[in-house]
Order: C-alpha cells, then structure tokens, then sequence
C-alpha cells in the first residue's frame, strides 16, 4: 500500500529555520515547507532577535504546519551563534537547520525522507552534488566523499547541507562551535567529528540547498578563518586539501587579498597572515612570506596589483 | 509607571558541575540585601547534582529561576547567554566558586536603583591602591590610572547596564570567546561610549584564584594578547599588555610556559610564540626576546618542574599558592 506522504507523521526529524528581519525569506521557506514532504516534521522558527515581527509570519502558516512552533532568543546573537543555539534545541533524532539567507526546493525529496526513516546514516548532504563532486551512489562513508574532491570540507560547512544525526552533534562539537564562530565555520568540529568516525553519508540526488541569497564574503579574514579552521584537522594530507581547496576553489587568490588590503599597519592583519601562513603547505607558505616581504616595504598599490596580476597568471 | 526596584537587577549564576561551590554561593547569596532581586541559575548540563542542589534553594529566594541547557555550552557561551536572556535594567552575572562581602551591598543596591551609572565595579580594581567609595566617567578613572579590561573580564567584577551589552557587543563576544574573553568587545564598547562608573566603597566579590585552567598557560597568554588587540587605544592597549606581563609577574612565569608549551602543544608552538611577538610592542618585543634560550633550545619538562619546585622553595612560596602544572589538550 502506498503512503500518502503528506500525512505521514515524521517524528525522526525536527528542523530549525533560524530568521532574523527577514520576513519575506521566512514566509517563502514556510510556505514552501507546507507544500513539501517536511510539513508534519515538527519545526521551530528561532527568531535571533528581529526587529520586524517573525512570530506574526508563522502564526500565518500554523494551520498548514502542525509541527511548528516559535521560540525567540532575548538578542540578536549573530547567525552562526543562532544556528548552535538552535542545535541546543533539537530533540529529535535527525536535526536540520535551515538559515533563512538560503534559497530551497523540498519538492524532491522524497529520498531524503526514507534516508531518515531508515535510520542508517550519520549525516545526509542535501546540497548541490557537484559542490562535493561526488557522481557514485547515495550511501558512501565520510573517508571515501571526503577525498573523492577537494571541495567536500568546505561544502559540508554550509548549514543547511546537512541533515545530522542529532547525537553526533555532540557537546564536543558544540563547545568547539562556539569558539569557531570566531572563524565562521561553526560546524567545523561536527564536521571533524564525521570525518574522524567516518560517518556512514547519504548525499541527495536533488539539491534541497540550492545557493545563499548573500553569498559569504572571500577575504582575506575569512580566508584566514578557514586555514585556521583546518588546523584542527588532525589528518595532515587532508588538512592541506581542505586548505587547498578553498584557497583555489573559492576563487580567492590569498596573495591578492592580502596586497589588496592596503592595511599592512593593521596588527590583526599580521596575525591573521601568521596563520596564513602557519597553516599553508611549504612551498606556499614561502611565496606568501615572500609576498609579505615585499608588502614590508610599502609597495605602491598599482604595483601591488601588477604582482597580482602576474602571481595569478603564474 | 516606575520600575519597581525588583526589576531593577537580574543576577545570573552560572555554573558547571561544582555542586558543593554552587550551595556555597547560594547560600552567601540567600543571606544578602541582593536575595530580593531575581536569580537565575544557568546550569550548564552539569552531570554531578547541581540540579538537585539547585532545587533545594528554591523557596529562599523570592523570583528564582533554574535554566538547565540540554547540553554543556561552554562556561563563555553560558556567559553570553545569560545577557542573552536578561530582561532588566542592570545585570550581574556571577560565577559559583567565588566568595562575597556584603559590607557594600546596600550602597551597590542604592546605586543600582538610582540608575544614573552604566557600570558598578564590585570585583577587585586594577591597580588596587585606587580609592574607591567614588564615582566618575571612564576616562577619568583611566586617566586615574585604572586599567578596566584586566579588572573587569573576570565576569562577577561588574554589574552593568543591560542595554549597553548589545547586539554588537555579543557577536564579538562569540568571536572573542575563542581566546576565553567574552567581555572584552563590552568593556572596549565602555571605554569608546565613556560610560560612567560607580566604585563602591569595597569590593563585593572576592575572586577565588584557585582554579585550574584546562588551557595551558602559554595558550592562555596568547588568549589575552589576542584580545589586547582589540582595544583601539594604543597605550592603553600596551599598559594592559604590561599590567599583565609584568605588574601581575607572568614575564617570570613566561620561560616556564614556553616550555610546557613545547611539551604540550608541539603544533602550535612556534605560532603561538610569533603571535605573541607579533602583538607586543617594541620594548616588549625587546624583554621576550631575553626568552630566545628557552624558546629554542628543547629543555626537559620534568627537569624544568623541579627547578621551579625548587625556586618556589626558596622564595617562600607555601605549597598551596603554587600553581599546578596539568599537561592537558589545548582544545579539552
């Protein structure tokens, strides 16, 4: 007999849609999370401390959503604070949270709903396949996803890529988030913590996760960010794709970012370059001390683009 | 309508698995003028029985609150959950392993329900020879020479005003809280505003020095420089680089730290000893490079614990005021 989906209670998972003064994003992701497979999971909208009224929007979609429930933290705590704050909340087995800077689409996900009731995986990566270039089957483990491409450690930071199991988000990971958020990538030591277990993966056919309305921003601070991030990889070779890949994959050209800055006076712009440069591979690290070398010496900004120029063509 | 003066303060202690310190303070605390104001207690997941503990103060206090998170947070994140969730005019967030003198209490409470000041200084002052009893804006008292971010980033030094603990404050305070000072974006916030503060005639809260760090003390040190950094003012910022450094004795400490640190955390070492370097200005730069035997030459740990043994023994020092040495995971 087949089940009729849209009725069907979904105790295994319960989503966390954080918003803050976005009340447009909210209604669309409400909206679009009443037409969809998820409209009985159960499902919090966590207001960080908005200005406009998100309470209101959810009372409009309580009919549709049973589940759905509105809790609201006393401030605005920032969003990587808020998405750690929501993971707190989560009793369910499965947890997912859903910023609402981030476009989706639940009309396929049918798959990703009988991943969860099967109970077999760790994490299930609901994000574009081609951000973790992985072409194979829907189940693998986090070793064999990992290494198949460079990008999988940064793609696997984007929150709502991940549908994780809620025991693995551990106090562990959740301490260590908290003083990531320093470096952006709050879920780093989640994500360590699958790799290191090799987490059993299910990685969706269809995107749910289709881009961020407001992309993160590549600079140089953000660059630093992950490279100190990945210092907590403990895997040498891997820390050094993970590194890699951002550096080259994001576009972001580190030498440019940093002559670009034009701030070298700046002291948390050294130490940001300190760790830089500490978490980069040798030959790397030598063209950016190099590089810093010469900004030492107060090299006109044209010229400074000029070195760029050529270090990317290079 | 006025606020009552109930309402005036939210005291928040926060606490993680040290039962027998919590029913110590809540006890010092029963027994205070402050027993009237509302206590929130943010119980950090502890595993031991704090909640019952807890429980049983509930009836001697009259608007009492235990908050106990599904999982332990951290003792920073609990901090800035605890303005996270105050809703009155002034907070106090305290710890659970300090001890209290009520001896101000009222003048504090007097001053609280006045509402004319942003900070009241009931910790420790930094240098302690300033007089107190006294009130002024910031940058009096700086000029004074009080240096506010080493007295007031231990967490129960001040009771502040809510609203000024914002948005921006918080965020920074995440960020910060990575290098164990999450107060440090709200002092700096201070500072930049000229906010005014009390100082009441003696210290309400006696710090409890006797806390193990999980972090090792080179760490630590770096922690702090790293903060140092953000405030924006260049000689306040290297007085209170010196203030610890030197005033507080850690330069004596530093060659021992650097060697631990060598033992401890082999692949931070040489970046934490650059960072260091990097934040400190050039007289500073100057004193750290006297260290360059002990951050090159590898010194044997258990050699180097004796030695201070030793010399701890002939300064004096009774066995119960010197630090213990734990080797521990920078990230435990």
């Amino acid at each position: 007999m087949k089940t009729d989906n849209r009725s069907r209670s979904l105790t295994s998972l319960e989503i966390v849609v954080v918003t803050s003064d976005r009340p447009s994003s909210l209604d669309t992701i409400l909206l679009q999370l009443a037409e969809s497979v998820f409209r009985n999971a159960k499902i919090t909208v966590c207001d960080n401390g908005s200005a406009t009224s998100a309470e209101a929007v959810c009372l409009q979609h309580a009919a549709s959503l049973p589940g759905l429930t509105f809790m609201r933290y006393g401030k605005h705590i920032g969003v990587e604070a808020a998405c750690l704050h929501a993971v707190e909340s989560i009793t369910a087995p499965y947890g997912w949270v859903l910023p609402d800077f981030f476009e989706y689409d639940f009309t396929s996900a049918q798959e990703v709903i009988e991943a969860i009731e099967s109970g077999s995986y760790s994490v299930l990566h609901v994000g574009s396949r081609a951000a973790i270039g992985w072409n194979g089957d829907v189940s693998c483990d986090m070793s064999e996803c990992i290494r198949s491409n460079s990008g999988t450690y940064y793609a696997f930071t984007v929150w709502p890529s991940l549908i994780f199991r809620s025991s693995y988000f551990d106090e562990e990971c959740l301490v260590r988030g908290y003083r990531l958020v320093n470096n952006m990538f709050s879920n780093f030591a989640f994500v360590n913590a699958l790799v290191e277990n090799n987490a059993k993966v299910f990685i969706s056919r269809c995107p749910i996760v289709l881009q961020e309305k407001e992309a993160r921003v590549a600079d140089f601070y953000s660059c630093a960010a992950w490279v100190n991030c990945c210092q907590s990889i403990k895997d040498r070779a891997l820390r050094q794709i993970a590194i890699d890949a951002y550096i080259t994959g994001d576009g972001v050209s580190v030498i440019s970012c940093f002559l670009l800055d034009g701030d070298e006076r700046s002291k948390k712009l050294w130490v940001a370059l300190l760790d830089i440069v500490w978490g980069l591979p040798s030959p790397k690290r030598w063209h950016i001390l190099l590089v810093s070398l010469l900004m030492l010496l107060r090299l006109p900004m044209a010229l400074r683009k000029a070195v760029v120029r050529y270090a990317d063509n290079a | 309508m006025p606020t009552m003066p109930e309402n005036m303060l939210d005291i928040f202690l926060i606490t993680y698995n040290r039962s027998a310190y919590l029913e110590t303070t809540l006890q010092q605390l029963k027994d205070s003028p402050f027993s009237r104001f509302r206590l929130t207690i943010l119980d950090n997941s502890s595993t031991d029985d704090t909640p019952q503990v807890a429980e049983r103060f509930r009836n001697c206090f009259p608007d009492y609150r235990v908050i106990r998170h599904s999982i332990n947070i951290g003792g920073d994140a609990n901090y800035l959950r605890a303005v996270e969730l105050s809703g009155s005019i002034y907070t106090w967030i305290i710890c659970d392993d300090d001890t209290y003198d009520w001896s101000a209490a009222c003048e504090v409470i007097e001053v609280v329900e006045r509402k004319e000041h942003d900070l009241i200084v009931v910790g420790p002052l930094q240098p302690p020879f300033m007089s107190r009893g006294r009130s002024g804006t910031m940058s009096e008292l700086v000029g004074a020479g009080f240096l506010p971010h080493f007295a007031l980033s231990f967490f129960p030094a001040c009771i502040f005003r809510t609203a000024l603990f914002d948005y921006d404050c918080i965020v920074k305070g995440f960020r910060l809280s990575a290098e164990r000072y999450p107060n440090f974006a709200f002092i700096n916030k201070m500072l930049q505003k000229n906010a005014i503060v009390y100082l009441p005639s003696s210290e309400v809260v006696v710090r409890n020095d006797v806390n193990e760090s999980v972090l090792s003390p080179l760490s630590w040190y770096n922690g702090w420089l790293n903060c140092c950094l953000t405030i924006p003012e260049r000689r306040l910022r290297f007085a209170t680089i010196e203030q610890a450094t030197s005033k507080r004795g850690f330069f004596k400490c530093l060659g021992f730290w650097i060697i631990l640190e060598r033992h401890i955390n082999k692949e931070q070492f040489w970046r934490e000893i650059f960072n260091i370097f990097f934040v400190m200005n050039g007289y500073q730069r100057m004193r750290f490079l006297l260290l360059t035997p002990v951050i090159i030459i590898p010194l044997p740990l258990r050699l180097m614990i004796a030695f201070r043994s030793l010399i701890y023994r002939i300064l004096g020092v009774p066995d119960c005021k010197v630090p213990p040495v734990r080797v521990v995971d920078r990230d435990a």
